[in-house]
């Protein structure tokens, strides 16, 4: 076995259409392929394990147009590959699938379908399905895993799914790159795909191993009729439990073995409202508890540079909490209005930027974390990208004493990342302490901080979060807090916070945050939508355009409805 | 009882492999910060029926002494719980908490004041946040039609004379169950928000959209079955009727029914004759709003 090197793998259906593309790979400069004549996938991957002679193989569909450079990309998804996973852990790199963190389509590749072109991945995202139309393999741990393919199974549509399944119950995960960007050539069929997940070898298969009733492919659900024997029985099933939970197995194997990430949990506080610092600190706590691996985590804790502030709560706080790795520093200056966590930034980023795996969580003082993504933490950070979590909004009503527990809580909107493209609408939907930033990727940023002055945090990070890459993430990082009787802005603050917003965004347009492209791209989904009908963007685009209409009817309706609704809710709360 | 003087308290908890972590990580840390308490006893009460010890760690963990104890054969929730009861004979009251919750540090002394001041309390159940449950009570008594397993002090008293959970819902509503147990019996069930526990799991936090959950099924199962215990053979057709109205795949609801059926056989019915003339003396407190909805508050309200 050649140690780095790669050998291209395609199937053809017969002899004369392997020879035309042996010849079509000579004629563009590409490595000869090894062609396999046939028409079963089951058996073509097979026999790449056994044939290959080289480390890596590229395995394509014959209606696949490759770039010139695919080696060139091969090699440079490899580094990623093994940076992200270890060299010893990955079976199979794709290009286009569906993501195991938001079980979303990724796509680094054209095809028939119509959509915007790909972005640069910063490392390969963990997939639970892979399309075939370009794999990279890591042959050796295939074979050390003793990875293969069943034999008997007849449903050639669905291949590409049970090589991924195959490749988690070996041990090893699977991804999604964009250096393996390719053209795919098929129209596809989707009678035969209906056919496949129909076919009962293919049940079976999926049924004998998972208790899942519904598998997400890149080419759509497929729904089964599976036992639900399990849940009334005490005892372990002997299957492997459902899908994901197979694949998270591999995966917190995997990123527990990884270099150690260690995150600030920064807040600015002026040492007033300390019941809701220590509500904060108390979350913190708990996620201290559950010690995941790999993350280290440090508390810093910002007095505003003010002189109203209070030091001494500070020092009550840092012996109360004394379980806690908590430092206490000051700021230089006094946080303004909406620039709390601007004020924080500036106070501890240079200590820290300079680490290698180091994060920044800055969280509101109103607000607390949510303990249970630590264990997710190891896998969906990355140097290269900020982390975009959703957020619970709560409306809460404290008692005026120093407990860290509101007196009621009522939970109000979630707030999903997923929708974090509405920056480039100049709106900023994603509470600030819902993300969590690389250190080196704001360190780069610093100058920035200067060129907003009489902007806000909000427009800060959502500025910094437009010129790099964002991952979202589906799961509850933060809850959001805010005052039950919602009094605690008057309008000038709101006039105040609107004319931030608009310097903010004059900064954001006058410093080419959006291209001229993205522009006349997302204004053209309003205008004639033909050709990207089915896109997401213009799925959004309607959801706004719905919501409108929902907030209009409610404009008419608010006016008579309300007054009723408070009788009503009055009445209730009457003890 | 004279709760209010305890400072010791008896905790119990049912654990499984899949559980203990988080007994290790949240539950065991915070019970070792409780103030103004001077001994905790944490029984982990393993259900699985084997023999395998679960609970590897130190015994003695701050003011906490861990001790894991099994019936020797896979049981459910309120079997499980009966059985430490037994085993264990713990004092005027105690508490049974969930594997993943973390309580706040006042959270034991504010329970246990609250029922220590109450001899007819039977059962007194923490807030628990972040979300907090959809709650009726009032605010001026705590009174509540029924109290969730995940975080209560129940008084010894009343479960000894109750007979402690029902075996039979194996998973549950068990607790919703017992607690309209101790309306009948003359106790009180009472909601204690000064009494926190963060519970960062469950249906906010994990389920996913393409699962069926073992919580789902038995409580569909056990919709059936409370409503057959208390309003006979018309609240079990009701029930039948509502569950087959939520769209669940026909499989799923012949496997509900045939476990619901199963439970149904096996009920000793003559106790449930009380419990059906004793609902008309608690219309306010022993409803069914819903498919496993047993009280009238939605979240948000």
């Amino acid at each position: 076995m050649m140690p780095g090197a790669i050998s291209i793998y395609t199937m053809c259906a017969d002899r004369e259409s392997g020879e035309r593309k042996r010849d079509r790979f000579r004629e563009i400069g590409l490595p000869e392929p090894r062609i396999h004549i046939g028409d079963d996938y089951y058996a073509f991957i097979n026999f790449v394990m056994d044939d290959c002679q080289a480390e890596h193989a590229l395995i394509c569909h014959d209606d696949v147009i490759l770039p010139k450079n695919i080696i060139e990309k091969a090699d440079r998804c490899i580094e990623k590959a093994n940076a992200e996973f270890g060299a010893g852990n990955w079976a199979f790199i794709g290009n286009a699938g569906i993501d195991w963190v938001n079980y979303r389509v990724m796509r680094f590749v054209m095809d028939s379908n119509e959509g915007p072109l790909p972005w640069t991945s910063s490392h390969p995202y963990p997939a639970v399905h892979l399309d075939g139309n370009v794999l990279l393999a890591q042959v050796r741990n295939c074979r050390s895993r003793g990875f293969s393919m069943p034999s008997g199974l007849k449903a050639q549509g669905v291949y590409d799914l049970i090589l991924v399944i195959e490749s988690y119950l070996s041990g090893l995960a699977c991804g999604l790159d964009s250096s393996l960007f390719a053209i795919h050539e098929s129209i596809g069929d989707r009678e035969a795909y209906e056919a496949c997940v129909r076919e009962p070898s293919f049940i079976s298969y999926l049924t004998d191993r998972f208790i899942n009733h519904t598998f997400i492919t890149i080419h759509g659900l497929i729904q089964l009729d599976n036992t639900i024997k399990y849940l009334s029985r005490s005892g372990p099933d002997d299957r492997k439990g459902f899908y994901t939970d197979c694949i998270e197995l591999v995966l917190s194997s995997i990123y527990s073995k990884k270099k150690r990430k260690k995150i600030y949990l920064v807040t600015l506080t002026d040492g007033r409202a300390v019941n809701r610092i220590r509500r904060l600190l108390d979350s913190m706590r708990i996620a201290a508890a559950a010690s995941v691996p790999v993350i280290d985590f440090s508390v810093i804790l910002v007095m505003d540079g003010g002189e109203g502030a209070a030091p001494g709560v500070l020092d009550a706080l840092r012996e109360e909490y004394r379980d806690l790795p908590m430092t206490v520093t000051r700021a230089d200056r006094q946080s303004l209005e909406g620039t709390e966590l601007l004020t924080a930034f500036a106070a501890v980023i240079d200590d820290h930027a300079g680490e290698e795996e180091s994060y920044f969580w800055f969280i509101n003082r109103n607000d607390f974390l949510m303990p249970s993504v630590f264990p997710y933490l190891p896998i969906l950070l990355h140097p290269a990208a900020v982390m975009a979590g959703d957020a619970q909004v709560f409306d809460e009503w404290w008692d005026g004493s120093d407990r860290s527990v509101p007196d009621r809580v009522i939970p109000r909107r979630k707030v999903e990342s997923r929708l974090y493209y509405t920056w480039l609408m100049g709106r900023q939907i994603i509470p600030k302490s819902a993300m969590i930033y690389p250190a080196k990727l704001i360190k780069n940023l610093i100058l920035d901080l200067e060129s907003i002055a009489g902007c806000c945090d909000e427009d800060f990070f959502m500025r910094i979060a437009c010129t790099v890459a964002v991952d979202t993430v589906p799961l509850v990082v933060a809850g959001v807090c805010e005052d039950g009787n919602h009094t605690s802005g008057n309008n000038a603050d709101a006039a105040a916070g609107m004319y931030r917003h608009a310097t903010a965004i004059s900064q954001c347009v006058n410093t080419g945050i959006m291209r001229k492209i993205d522009h006349d791209f997302l204004h053209s989904l309003q205008g004639e939508m033909v050709t990207v009908r089915q896109s997401i963007p213009y799925r959004f685009m309607q959801s706004i355009m719905d919501n409108r209409l929902i907030v209009s009817l409610y404009k008419i309706v608010k006016p008579v409805a309300e007054p009723v609704i408070r009788r009503f809710i009055k009445r209730k709360n009457r003890p | 009882m004279d709760a209010t003087m305890e400072r010791a308290v008896t905790v119990f908890c049912s654990v499984s492999s899949r559980e203990m972590h988080d007994v290790e990580s949240w539950l065991i840390p915070s019970l070792m910060l409780q103030k103004k308490i001077s001994v905790i006893d944490l029984y982990l009460i393993n259900y699985t029926g084997r023999d395998t010890l679960l609970y590897t760690g130190e015994r003695q963990r701050g003011i906490v002494t861990i001790r894991e104890i099994s019936k020797g054969s896979a049981c459910g929730f309120g079997e499980a719980h009966n059985f430490a009861f037994a085993a264990v004979s713990p004092g005027p009251c105690f508490l049974i908490v969930n594997p993943d919750v973390f309580l706040h540090e006042l959270c034991l002394r504010e329970l246990l004041d609250r029922i220590g001041r109450d001899s007819h309390a039977g059962l007194v159940e923490a807030r628990q946040l972040p979300y907090e449950n959809p709650k009726e009570y009032d605010p001026a008594t705590g009174e509540t039609p029924w109290a969730t397993g995940c975080c209560v002090m129940v008084n010894s008293e009343f479960f000894r004379t109750s007979g402690g959970f029902d075996e039979l819902f194996w998973m549950y509503t068990e607790d919703v169950d017992l607690s309209w147990r101790a309306w009948l019996a003359g106790y009180r069930v009472i909601y204690h928000p000064p009494a926190v526990t963060y519970h960062y799991t469950g249906h906010y936090f994990s389920y996913h959209p393409y699962r069926y959950y073992t919580e789902h099924f038995w409580s569909a199962r056990n919709f059936l079955y409370i409503l057959y215990k208390y309003w006979g053979r018309h609240g079990m057709k009701r029930g039948m009727k509502i569950l087959k109205r939520l769209g669940y795949p026909a499989g799923y609801v012949d496997e509900v029914i045939t476990s619901f059926r199963n439970a149904a056989g096996k009920a000793d019915t003559r106790s449930f004759r009380e419990y059906r003339r004793g609902v008309r003396r608690h219309r306010e407190r022993i409803i069914v709003m819903g498919f496993n909805q047993y009280n009238r508050s939605r979240i948000g309200e």
